[in-house]
Formats: C-alpha cells, structure tokens, sequence
C-alpha cells in the first residue's frame, strides 16, 4: 500500500453490512474452499485505513481501542485467474512451459491473528488456505513466474495450513514515539524511533526483510514475482515460502539494520526443512536508510545473503557426467527430485553442502502522496542450484505504482514494471546439455536474458473488493531465445475484511 | 470342439480367474487412517476442559486459548502375541479464537501436529494379515501442517450467566483437512514424508445439550450429546465405528483470585468424560486399541 492516504471513515450501517458479508463469505472460503490452493510467502500490505476491516468497526463502536490494541483479527480473500495463449518455440524439454493455450489459478483466504502478551511481546498466527494450478507445472519461466501467489507443493483441492507462527519482543531505547497502525501481523501501538525488535518463530523472511512499501504484496499490486521482491534472492524456506528461524532489527533513527538466521529446506524445492540451524541454514543482513525528498518519503536498502545448503553445483554435475555418463538424471533414483533426462547431467549426484552468495540494492522513492517508484537488482553467484526460491541468478526490475485520486478514485490502484533476469554461465551449460534444475529444463538453451513487463489496473468496488486486469509480455522464458515470447492476461479479485 | 476339451478349456479359465481374483487377497492389505485425536476442547472462556461453564454475558467479548497435549501409545494393534504401536507418540498444540455476544459463544479451533511417530517401519510392518505403516511428522519433516478445522457455537438457553442450573445447547462442525492414510513408498520415487493418522478426510458434526451452575463457591458443568461420524475409524475389521455418544460431569469449589465477576478462579475437583461407540468383534482380525 502506498503511504500517504491516511483518513479513517465512519463506517455507516450498509457498508458494516457489506462488509459482514465479505467477511462471511471470506470465511467460509477459508474453510469450505473447493477448488485449487497455492499461497505465497510475501507479507500482507497493511489495510487502507478508509475500506471496511472489523477492527475499525469495532473501534467505531467503542469496542476496541485500535490505537492500543491487545489483539486484532484480520482476514483477506485472493481469486487469480491467467490465461496463456499458444506460443511458438523450436524445442521443448521435460521441464519447459508449455506452448499449448493453458490457464492457471491460485486461491488464497488468509486471517491474521495477533495477540499483545505483555509490554513489547507480541504473537501472531495465520493459517490459511490456497489452491493453485501453475502453468505447466511450474515449469519453464525462471525470474518471472507469473504469479507470485503460486507455491511448489500447491494442488487443485484446498489446502489448509500453517503459515506463520511467531513471537515479535521489541525493546525500546527512546528517540521518541512512533506509531504503528493496526494491519494484518501489526498491532497498533506507539514504539520508540530508536528500538531493538526480535521475532523469532516460523514467519517468511519477506516479513522482515525488502520491506518495500510500493510493490511487494501480489494481492493488491503486480502479480509477477519479478516486481515482489528480488527474483535472484535464493532465500531459504520450505516450498510454500516460509521458514524457522530469528530475526534482530535495530531502528535507529533514519537507519535500519536487520540479521536473521533461518531454516533452509532438507532438500532443494522441498516442504520438510532442516532444523539444524548450527549447519545448514541461510544468514541474511540488511541496511535500510530511510529518507525524504522534497517532503516524499523514499528508501535505500542494501542485502546480503550467504547460505549454507546441501545443494549441487553445475560444474561438479557436469564434470560428474562427463567422468561417468551412467551417473545421469534417470539413474538417479529416489535422488532424483526433478524430472529425469537420461543424457544429461543431474545435481543429484553431487549435492554436498554449499555456500551461496548474493548482494542486492533496493531503492523507492514516492513522487507525490499517491505515486511511487522503485527499482531493485540483485547479484547471486549463481554456482549451484536454486534450493527455495526461483531459477535466476542475476535480476533487476523497475517499477511505478499509482493510485487513482487523480480521477477521483483513490482506492483503485495500477502500475506499470519491467523486468530481467540472467543465469550465469555455467548454469547455462547445464541447461544446454539438457540439464535440468526446480524450474527449468528445455533439452537445450540457446542463453539470453529473461524479461518481462506488466501493467495491471485495480477497481476498487465496496470498500473492501478490488478487481484487477493484468496484462504480462514475457519474452526468453526459461533463459531461452529459441522459446517465446509469451502473453499471459489475467484477473484477480481481492476481498479483505 | 470335444466336450472334454471345453470342460478343460472352462476348468484352466476358472482356475485363472480364480487365482487371479484371489491373488491380492492372499496378500497384506494396508490399514487406512483416521482422525486419531479426539480430544476435542472446549471453546475458549468456555472455562472448562471439554464443556461450557455457559456463562457468557454483556457485549462484545471473546478470548484466544493455546493449549498443548501428549498422547502415549494412542494407536496399538495386536494379534496373539504380536503387537505394534501404529502410533506410539503424538504432541498436538490446539490454537483457539472465540467471540462471546450475550449468551452466544462462536469458536474456531485449528489443531497443529507437533509430531506423531509410531513403530511401523516405512515399508509396512505386518500385524493379523494387515499392513501398517506408521506417520512420522515432526517439525522439520512438516512444518506447516494443520489438520481438521472446528467451528461452532455454544449458546446459553435457559437461566443467567451465574445461575445455579442453566441449560445450553452447543454445536461443531469438523472440515476435514491433512493427511488420512499413510501409503508404501514406490520404488524408485523420491521419499515421501509419512503423514496420517490426522483426519477421517470426511466433514463431521457434533450436537450437545449443556449444563452448568453456580451454588454458592461450588461450580459443575456436564453435557451429553452425539459425534456424528461417517467414517468406520477403524484399521483393521472389527474395531469400533461410527458416531459416538458423548458424556461428561464436571464439579469442584471455585476459588476466585481477584475481585469482580470477570476475575479468573480455579476450580478443583473431578472431571470426568466419555464416548461410547457401537462395536462388532470378530477372532481373525487383529484388534486396535486407543490410550490417551
């Protein structure tokens, strides 16, 4: 959500009713979902202060003191339906999209509870439900997976599960106070500038972490993974997005500075992590300076991340077959987590443990109250395999978001981004010698960049309904010149309570 | 064609028929899961274990409950001198959320395994002609998993909310969510974690008659209702299935620790609770048994 638009309303008793029923209707299709599920791991964006949530409704009746809160209870209901018509390409491999017309959906209904347990200690748990079918498996697009609601584990019958529980203490160490509003995984309350804040538990490191206010929540602004957040940042998580671990954050003043330690999974793409945080794991630091610029906020983030995972390089895969052809993909077995080709090298034959690096940049800067920009890059070793996000290993992307007060509809929404992604080379290698990796796997590779650009408009109806047409140009998937380009349209509703 | 001949012809197609018929059953059938624990807490501020203390009251209220419980050998089957803890551990932590509107309570609990492990190995253990394979869901191996979601009510009917006798009535549905059945490993596939044991995979129900009061410094509360179950929760033929009936009396001195109608108080004293389910026996079937 852009900052800015910042006015509460009083709520009349038709839009309390409406909203009751978005919010039963959300509800029961948290629990009575039938169709697909998929979620992903990015943090909610916080509430428009003038739509319908109940925490208002219950402050606008004297119920509840959403300024000083021991509790809130948020919720959220995500529709996203895409299309792919047919496209052209030379060659296709086991692991490449499609280039037959195909559709693709992720439903999510989501509630945040959060819980004031003493002074500074806070608790929050959202379960919720997704089902999803991606496009051609998930297969196929490398830094610009269409969708970033999709998951690795997703299935058409709904799936309800776990997706943050966690303990946040924050201690204040003065410069004066600063409020926080009440939003979904945000208490409202009044903290000090200057403050230390843990969260330890089960949380995704987006909650933490690129923190960026104009585009990171694929609910309310692009849909594309390449403009949520850095599509070559290979954080560690289980296959939904989400990991244990702790996270420390020192605000001082104008700066930020963040480390956190988290779980990476037992196996590269998988669902099961590896709790031994002490040899496996994925360290993460982040600077933040805060600034304005003509009276218009803006940021800079730095990010570093430094894993130690037990994933395949591509040079010792490849050395690996050369050495010995028999030691390919299909002879893999039970190693084998992707699709197999018998004539290629496979990293299941030299997963050991391995370190990964990537530094990545973020700036944002807001124009006036109502349009922002950003711009992010990233630059991963891109040695080994993807073990939990995506396949890049380089990426940038730039983008503006805008809301409509402009002509007098400050609750829609629309944006405008574009997108690249780069492999290394030796990843290259391993894809055209028919490779494969979580995503990607064409038979063959001739290298180019992946690119993308999205524009997306969001109607606002009801308060608290957002409807969305999204157009996505996506040319090179897979890294490959000779697939492509691909036009993907899409829809999404958005209901929040 | 000879008579003989078509006699022949007949008897080799019937011998096939029927060793093919008869082939799988000849060997080990895999056991089927079910919604192993049972234990269905009261709704939080209900201010009992399993019941309603029924004494809602006032506006706009409600309360959040984080409980957690062990089970011990929950799941054993045996057959003569041969026995398998099917589920041998399980740690459940249960996240509750209620809202209170005058004598109205609404609830929503979402259980969460912690871990449920048993003695079967992964490719089968063999008990009474019957394959077991036992969950093995923990942390690591699971690390988001919630199993069936319970929503309902409790409402208060007859008396006020510190009355000496009131009468409530309380419903629940169960929406069916996690893993049911544990399967074999196919040679030649990625191992799979095992889970099961977490669901019946069907919707459920349940209906009670409440009862609660308060006399002088001693409290009660009880309840007698039915669990609705469409599934045969059992592993093997012949153990118990079907809905269940619901009992439970609960009595003790309430000793408040603060002052006014809302300050919290201990109660001490018995608690007892039961099901009863229709049972049918049979000698050649390997028999399972719940602890708690």
């Amino acid at each position: 959500m852009l900052p800015g638009l910042s006015f509460r309303h009083r709520p009349c008793r038709a839009r309390a009713w409406r909203g009751v029923a978005i919010a039963a209707g959300a509800l029961a299709g948290i629990l009575l979902a039938t169709s697909s599920a998929h979620a992903q791991a990015a943090p909610p964006a916080g509430h428009q202060d003038e739509a319908f949530d109940f925490m208002n409704l219950l402050a606008h009746h004297d119920l509840h003191d959403i300024s000083q809160e021991s509790w809130n209870a948020y919720g959220q209901f995500t529709s996203i339906e895409q299309w792919k018509p047919a496209f052209s390409a030379r060659y296709s491999g086991e692991q490449s999209l499609g280039t037959a017309a195909e559709g693709s959906f992720t439903e999510t209904a989501t509630l945040f509870f959060g819980l004031r347990l003493w002074h500074g200690g806070e608790a929050y748990f959202v379960p919720e439900v997704i089902s999803e079918l991606p496009l051609s498996g998930l297969h196929g697009i490398g830094g610009a997976i269409q969708n970033f609601e999709l998951q690795k584990t997703g299935s058409e019958t709904p799936q309800l599960y776990r997706s943050r529980t966690y303990l946040r203490q924050t201690f204040g160490l003065g410069g004066g106070p600063e409020e926080k509003e009440s939003d979904p995984m945000q208490l409202g309350t009044k903290v000090d500038k200057r403050r230390i804040v843990f969260t330890v538990g089960n949380f995704t490191i987006l909650d933490v972490f690129d923190r960026n206010s104009i585009s990171w929540d694929p609910r309310q602004t692009f849909l594309n993974m390449a403009f949520m957040t850095y599509a070559s940042w290979d954080f560690p998580s289980d296959a939904r997005g989400y990991s244990w671990g702790g996270a420390e954050e020192l605000y001082w003043d104008s700066w930020v500075f963040r480390l956190a330690r988290i779980t990476p999974p037992q196996r590269p793409n998988q669902l099961p992590l590896d709790l031994r945080l002490w040899e496996f794991y994925g360290d993460n630091v982040e600077i933040e300076h805060d600034h304005t610029i003509r009276g218009q906020a803006g940021a800079v983030r730095l990010l570093g991340y430094r894993n130690r995972v037990d994933t395949g390089r591509f040079a010792d895969a490849i050395a690996a077959f050369q050495g010995n052809q028999q030691e390919n993909a299909r002879s893999c077995g039970p190693r084998s987590d992707y699709l197999a080709n018998p004539n290629a090298p496979d990293l299941c034959w030299v997963r050991k443990p391995n370190v990964k690096l990537g530094i990545g940049l973020s700036v944002e800067q807001h124009f006036t109250e109502d349009i922002g920009v950003f711009a992010r890059g990233m630059f991963s070793d891109g040695q080994s395999e993807v073990d939990a996000f995506n396949a890049a290993d380089r990426s940038f992307s730039v983008g503006a978001v805008a809301k409509g007060s402009a002509w007098k509809r400050s609750f829609d929404v629309t944006g405008v981004g574009f997108g690249m992604s780069w492999i290394s080379s030796i990843h290259a290698q391993y894809l055209a010698m028919g490779g494969v990796d979580g995503f990607l796997g064409d038979g063959n590779l001739r290298q180019a960049a992946e690119g993308v650009v999205e524009g997306f408009y969001s109607v606002n109806l009801l308060d608290a309904i957002w409807v969305t047409a999204d157009y996505q140009f996506l040319w090179n998937p897979g890294y490959n010149a000779d697939r492509g380009p691909v036009n993907i349209f899409g829809g999404r509703v958005h209901a929040e309570f | 064609m000879r008579s003989s001949d078509a006699l022949r012809a007949l008897t080799t197609a019937a011998t096939f028929l029927a060793a093919t018929y008869l082939a799988p059953r000849a060997e080990a059938q895999l056991a089927r899961g079910f919604a192993l624990e049972r234990l269905y807490q009261s709704a939080p501020g209900g201010g009992w274990v399993v019941m309603d203390a029924l004494d809602m009251r006032g506006g706009l209220g409600g309360a959040v409950a984080l409980t957690t419980g062990y089970a011990a050998n929950p799941l054993r089957v045996s057959q003569g001198s041969q026995a398998l803890a099917v589920v041998s551990d399980e740690a459940f932590v249960d996240f509750g959320f209620a809202i209170t509107w005058d004598r109205l309570r609404l609830y929503l609990n979402l259980d969460a395994p912690l871990a449920i492990d048993g003695d079967a190995t992964s490719a089968g253990t063999h008990v009474g002609g019957y394959t077991f394979v036992s969950p093995s869901v923990g942390l690591g191996s699971s690390p988001d998993p919630l199993t069936d979601a319970r929503v309902g009510f409790d409402v208060r009917l007859l008396g006020g909310p510190t009355s000496p006798f009131r009468l409530g009535l309380g419903a629940q549905l169960l929406i069916p969510n996690g893993a049911r059945s544990c399967f074999l490993p196919v040679p030649g596939d990625p191992p799979v974690v095992p889970a099961c044991y977490e669901t019946d995979g069907t919707y459920r129900g349940m209906l009670r008659a409440l009862f609660a009061g308060d006399i002088g410094g001693f409290t009660y509360a009880g309840q007698l209702g039915v669990h609705i179950r469409p599934l045969d929760d059992a592993p093997v033929p012949g153990s118990p299935q079907g809905s269940e009936l619901l009992f439970g009396a609960a009595a003790g001195p309430k000793i408040a620790l603060g002052r006014g109608a809302s300050a919290p108080a201990l109660i001490v004293g018995p608690r007892c609770s039961a099901r009863r389910r229709s049972a049918r026996s049979s000698a050649r079937s390997p028999r399972a048994s719940r602890g708690s």
